[in-house]
């Protein structure tokens, strides 16, 4: 049962587009799949709760720093997402610490890569911390390009700056990044899902859905080599 | 032809791809979870700037009526600590909730741990 945190401290870095794509999508594929919605503007919860969607996701609202822990054991699901507040909380980091792997969604904005830095820092305490009762606990993590232009669009220089600089840095980052799209938004909108989408005209579905399939499919690729190296 | 050695041989295994799907159906539903060290999680935390953003139980006191103060049957002596923002809402959200004062709730919990 992977843990997912969701984490940015920065707001609007698109952690709960993030959590929702990736979480209706796994489930559409026929996963179990939980997400704690630890946003204190609860946009996912709101998105269940007021929406017509039909997806299996589960979605517990009200997770709270003192009941973080026990949601999380009770939780009987394949893959649980925790979309989280942006800013730098105990709610957040604990998330973190209990993570088993942890997405940094991140704009093309100096702010955004300077503020997942302190994510950054905080997931690689967090796994010293933890390392000193379990030498082998590890707590990956991937930085993720969000609402970046659509394949065969300008890339600006600022992302290519940002993208030089996470790579000088030796930061982990997903080669798939999420674009900017129509789609993405009214997923909120809508509150429906992607796929639940097919009779709106909500820009390029299918690419919309191609994107979200190959961030699912890196995904799920690196959470497998996570399990294949703890249980060696 | 295989000119450059490029180009599968047609006696070689077909290669071994598996379906989202089928990948997603290998991770086990329940996990037991490794224990964290929440105090030690915070501290690391904090140096990073994470704190606190909820208000405590503790903040709610005044709604909570005044504690019944015993009058303990021997010597009492003085003890000072200082401890993680954390453990301090939680001891005293806990004595807030028994209605107890803070040298009582130490005693109940010791009392609880048998310590």
């Amino acid at each position: 049962m992977p843990v997912i945190a969701v984490s940015n401290p920065k707001g609007g870095a698109g952690k709960s587009t993030t959590t929702l794509l990736l979480a209706t999508y796994l489930a559409q594929q026929g996963a179990s799949v939980s997400v704690l919605d630890a946003d204190p503007n609860q946009p996912i919860m709101d998105w269940k709760k007021n929406g017509l969607s039909k997806t299996t996701l589960q979605v517990i609202g009200g997770v709270r720093e003192a009941n973080l822990m026990e949601t999380l054991e009770e939780q009987p699901h394949q893959f649980v997402f925790i979309d989280l507040e942006g800013t730098a909380s105990l709610l957040v980091s604990r998330s973190i610490a209990m993570a088993d792997f942890v997405i940094v969604p991140v704009q093309a904005s100096a702010v955004d890569v300077r503020q997942a830095g302190k994510a950054i820092r905080a997931v690689r305490d967090e796994e010293k911390v933890a390392q000193r009762s379990n030498p082998s606990r590890r707590i990956p993590f991937r930085v993720l390009m969000t609402r970046t232009p659509a394949p065969g669009a300008p890339v600006s220089s600022v992302q290519r700056q940002l993208e030089a600089e996470i790579e000088a840095a030796g930061i982990p980052r997903f080669k798939t990044s999420l674009a900017e799209r129509m789609a993405f938004k009214a997923v909120f909108v809508e509150r429906l899902t992607l796929a639940e989408m097919r009779d709106l005209k909500v820009g390029n579905l299918d690419a919309a859905y191609e994107n979200v399939h190959q961030l699912a499919e890196e995904l799920i690729g690196l959470l497998q080599d996570i399990e294949k190296e703890s249980a060696a | 032809m295989n000119k450059f050695g490029l180009l599968d041989d047609e006696t070689s295994p077909p290669l071994l791809t598996s379906s989202l799907t089928e990948k997603i159906a290998m991770f086990a539903p329940v996990k037991p979870r490794q224990q964290v060290d929440i105090a030690a999680a915070d501290a690391a935390a904090a140096q990073h700037g994470f704190v606190s953003r909820e208000i405590s139980e503790a903040a709610d006191t005044k709604l909570l009526g005044r504690r019944r103060r015993t009058v303990p049957s021997e010597p009492t002596r003085h003890l000072a600590i200082r401890l993680s923002s954390s453990a301090y809402d939680r001891f005293v959200a806990y004595a807030d909730r028994q209605k107890l004062t803070y040298h009582d709730a130490l005693a109940r919990l010791l009392d609880t741990v048998g310590g």
